[in-house]
């Protein structure tokens, strides 16, 4: 084989490679729609018979905790956990936990909250750092709330040390930014009550951006879409996630993320997996390790997806925040994946192992990589003239028709099922955002997934910053003594 | 005018008539040269690109991307609006059927003013509208107008709409005939909602039971004598809020304590205890060596819960048998019990090496009252870190 046609053919072969990828991918996401579509269907038909109130005062409710892990958030802290009291639940308790704050989220809990050190003795199931102290509120309202004080150790140890003071049946791990709809833990719950043969033990909802949102009394008010496009075309980004993606993993027994920002969780399940791990995707890493101990432990259970809006919270809408966060999210999938690279393809883990753990590697960790080594190839293609400009034109008119039919039939998703943007013009301005999320928002995401990937390979595992600007209030709620 | 106008639009029509061919011949000429166009212009990409097969199925997708985008835009516009308009035409009506209705129970309308037959005849709609409104004003649980409902409900033979439900395909459809029926105390149908109770559908099973319960009011759990699936907690608490809402008359549930299914004797044990049957006590004794573990947390617990004290000695003897779970449940019942005489046992216990039966053990000394609080404060003196922090926090009045 002489040097023409070693090149020619490795040029057949990536051809080969690229064309069958990029298919694949297509093929996977129009499946993944219908099949979530199917989901959809029958969630909204059997939702339409559901009284959630009588969950309220039943004595077979099952009790819940719901976790606060907080580290700087002094700007928005006390009204977040005011929100959290707008909840409709009544067997349950507030657990936040102070992760070493470095600014005044202590002091403003404290003073919020009338807070008095108790003497709280800790079950140290799983390790953690050490616990200064823990606080109960003075306030009668607040009588469930406890706020632990702890030396830093990140979000997984903050969330760890709460399951340890957390004494109920269920937890709910939450951003201290969130902003939970008032049934949301009776609807996350209700999963964990329809066990029958399979033991249920996770459920996540959906996560919706509230940047623009008006706020009143720690309840979203009125639904609006981001002023800011960057926010914007994260709403696109998160409906097609959320009510598309996830809602079709879950159909499919494959769903190996439940967002950090909102998910239920049996206690007793994570206690004995160990916890949350010391990962940057600390929410991912837990749900697969919790699937992973089941089927090790040849126990039938299921993770349940809730596609109600359930939960608020705040995108990025400046490029460098959102940035880091796009990175962080990539080496925290990077991180899951290696570590639990034994499910791969692994039919002991079920669906997980076939499908959803695969899924993932081909089309979350490696497209960014698989994109831009392809642009590179046809860049390099096309100056060598073995590729036309018109090829190239019509490779990207059927990506980009692709990408906006895709984002056009969650828009539909979201108009038929839940349809919280009510607004005049709302659709049209998400259509409009659309039609330029493939020249804006892909990019960028495209660059800071790259970005992640470099920053893994040199063992970049910090955080990051994630700066807030905070929710547009129209009161603040008065607290009862 | 008139005339003129009417010659006007006769003289157009005729017009349009007779240069119908024409039009047609331009219409189809149009779009004969818009088809070529596309044809050339997809014949002229394919002659222009390197690879043709992978070429041709790119370009097609492109096709069906952009025709499916171009029926997606509009469903979304039309879908938004037809919504919008279902339910301001529902609204109407309700409003309409309500008012009629409520003037025909107070007397002010007789039957047949009350709407067009032939029209709820004649119209799915407009039936499953009056059925919903009958529905709404049932809820005053006023039995002379609930009788009276019931009664205009079978005139309209809106019975037979509710009916024609069960045997629809889709299980939505069957439960909204089974609300029907069962609110409106129509039994003729109990054979078919049985049947349901089998059914893979959990929704469409709970609303069977649901509907028994209504339409049996003598025997109203004979549902649990078949239950073959598993009985949820979902499915336990509906039937459990249904029993507390309606005036349903409440059974002996010891009698489904030997029941096969677990689920099932699990809600009896929860139903015993909750409403407080002491004299289902002896029966509940009997499972406190049940095979499945979750049954025997229940029984401890019911036991308990009866204050059951000569449940406490078989509870001790066991103690040593059993799993964690059941340990600690078995501690916090002695506890709940408040037995001066037991505090030498939950003392031993302090002895674990297992956190959470300290505390369990711990928290049952203190229950006991100032007895038990004097034994911790002394017990705390001598006591190692872990159990010094166990009895301060079970001393502190704010947690």
């Amino acid at each position: 084989m002489n040097y023409d046609e070693l090149i020619r053919f490795i040029s057949y072969f990536l051809d080969k490679v690229f064309i069958s990828y990029a298919f694949l991918l297509i093929f996977s996401y129009t499946a993944l729609s219908i099949v979530s579509g199917i989901a959809l269907n029958y969630y909204l038909k059997k939702n339409s018979f559901v009284d959630y109130s009588v969950i309220l005062d039943s004595p077979l409710a099952p009790s819940v905790s719901v976790l606060v892990p907080a580290f700087n958030e002094a700007k928005t802290i006390v009204d977040n956990i005011e929100s959290i009291y707008t909840i409709h639940y009544n067997n349950f308790d507030v657990i936040v936990v102070n992760d070493g704050s470095t600014d005044s989220t202590f002091e403003e809990l404290q003073k919020a909250f009338k807070l008095e050190r108790v003497y709280f003795a800790i079950n140290h199931e799983i390790e953690t750092k050490e616990v200064r102290g823990v606080y109960k509120s003075n306030l009668e309202t607040y009588s469930n709330l406890i706020v632990v004080d702890k030396e830093n150790g990140g979000k997984a140890d903050a969330l760890n040390v709460a399951i340890n003071v957390s004494d109920k049946d269920l937890f709910m791990a939450i951003d201290a930014d969130s902003i939970l709809e008032p049934d949301a833990v009776l609807k996350l719950v209700k999963p964990f009550l329809e066990r029958t043969d399979r033991r249920v033990i996770a459920a996540g909802g959906v996560v919706r951006i509230a940047n623009s949102c008006v706020i009143e009394n720690g309840r979203i008010t009125e639904v609006s879409v981001p002023k800011n496009l960057l926010a914007r075309m994260q709403v696109l980004e998160y409906t097609r996630s959320f009510l598309m993606g996830r809602m079709a993993w879950a159909k499919l027994d494959g769903l190996i993320i439940i967002s950090g920002a909102m998910g239920m969780f049996e206690r007793d399940v994570v206690v004995q997996s160990g916890g949350y791990a010391h990962t940057i995707g600390e929410d991912m890493e837990l749900v697969v390790r919790i699937r992973r101990y089941m089927s090790e432990q040849r126990e039938k259970y299921k993770i349940e997806y809730v596609p109600d809006p359930l939960c608020w919270t705040e995108a990025p809408s400046d490029v460098s925040t959102f940035g880091r966060q796009r990175s962080r999210w990539t080496r925290g999938t990077i991180e899951t994946l290696t570590d639990h690279s034994k499910i791969f393809f692994s039919p002991r883990y079920g669906a997980m192992g076939m499908l959803g753990y695969p899924f993932w590697f081909l089309f979350e960790w490696l497209a960014p990589l698989v994109e831009v080594l392809g642009i590179l190839y046809a860049i390099i293609l096309y100056f060598t003239g073995n590729l036309s400009l018109n090829f190239i034109l019509i490779t990207f008119l059927f990506v980009y028709t692709f990408a906006l039919f895709f984002t056009t039939w969650a828009i539909l998703y979201e108009e038929l099922t839940f349809h919280r943007y009510e607004k005049k013009g709302d659709v049209f301005r998400l259509w409009i955002a659309a039609l330029l999320e493939p020249f804006i928002l892909h990019p960028i995401s495209l660059f800071f997934s790259i970005k992640g990937n470099i920053q893994y390979a040199r063992g970049n595992r910090k955080w990051g910053k994630m700066e807030r600007k905070g929710f547009k209030h129209k009161q603040r709620p008065k607290s009862k003594v | 005018m008139l005339l003129l106008d009417q010659h006007i639009i006769l003289f157009n029509f005729q017009e349009l008539v007779s240069s119908t061919p024409d039009l047609l011949f331009i219409v189809f000429d149009f779009l004969g040269n818009i088809i070529d166009r596309i044809q050339a212009l997809i014949n002229y990409v394919f002659e222009r690109l390197p690879y043709n097969a992978l070429n041709r199925l790119i370009v097609y997708m492109i096709l069906v991307f952009f025709v499916s985008l171009i029926v997606l835009l509009p469903t979304i516009i039309i879908s938004k609006l037809y919504l919008a308009y279902q339910k301001t035409r529902y609204n109407q009506i309700h409003v309409k059927y309500s008012q009629a209705i409520i003037a025909y129970l107070i007397g002010s309308k007789e039957i047949n003013e009350i709407c067009d037959r032939t029209k709820l005849k004649s119209s799915r709609f407009h039936r499953n509208v009056m059925i919903d409104v009958l529905m709404a004003i049932d809820k005053a649980e006023n039995k002379t107008v609930s009788d009276k409902i019931r009664a205009l409900y079978v005139n309209l033979k809106l019975n037979q709409e509710s009916i024609r439900k069960l045997d629809k395909f889709s299980w939505n459809k069957k439960i909204f005939g089974i609300r029907e029926l069962s609110h409106m105390r129509i039994k003729s149908e109990n054979q078919k909602i049985i049947s349901f109770q089998q059914k893979n559908n959990d929704v469409l099973r709970i609303e069977s039971q649901m509907g028994l319960i209504k339409l049996l009011p003598f025997v109203p759990f004979a549902f649990l004598d078949s239950q073959e699936k598993p009985f949820t907690v979902w499915e336990q608490i509906n039937v459990f809020d249904l029993i507390r809402k309606k005036r349903i008359e409440i059974p002996e549930f010891h009698l489904w304590l030997d029941h096969w299914n677990d689920s099932v004797v699990m809600f009896c044990l929860d139903m015993i205890r909750v409403l407080k049957q002491k004299q289902a006590a002896p029966k509940v004794l009997e499972l406190i060596n049940h095979d499945n573990d979750f049954v025997k947390g229940k029984v401890i617990k019911t036991l308990i819960d009866l204050e059951s004290y000569e449940a406490i000695a078989k509870l001790k003897e066991m103690y040593h048998l059993e799993e964690l779970p059941n340990q600690l449940n078995i501690l916090r019942s002695i506890g709940q019990l408040k037995m001066d005489s037991e505090i030498n046992f939950l003392e031993d216990k302090l002895k674990s090496d297992e956190f959470k039966i300290r505390m369990e053990a711990c928290k049952s000394i203190a229950k006991i009252g100032e007895t038990g609080v004097a034994r911790l404060n002394v017990l705390s003196v001598n006591a190692d870190e872990e159990l010094k922090g166990i009895i301060n926090h079970v001393l502190d009045p704010r947690i």
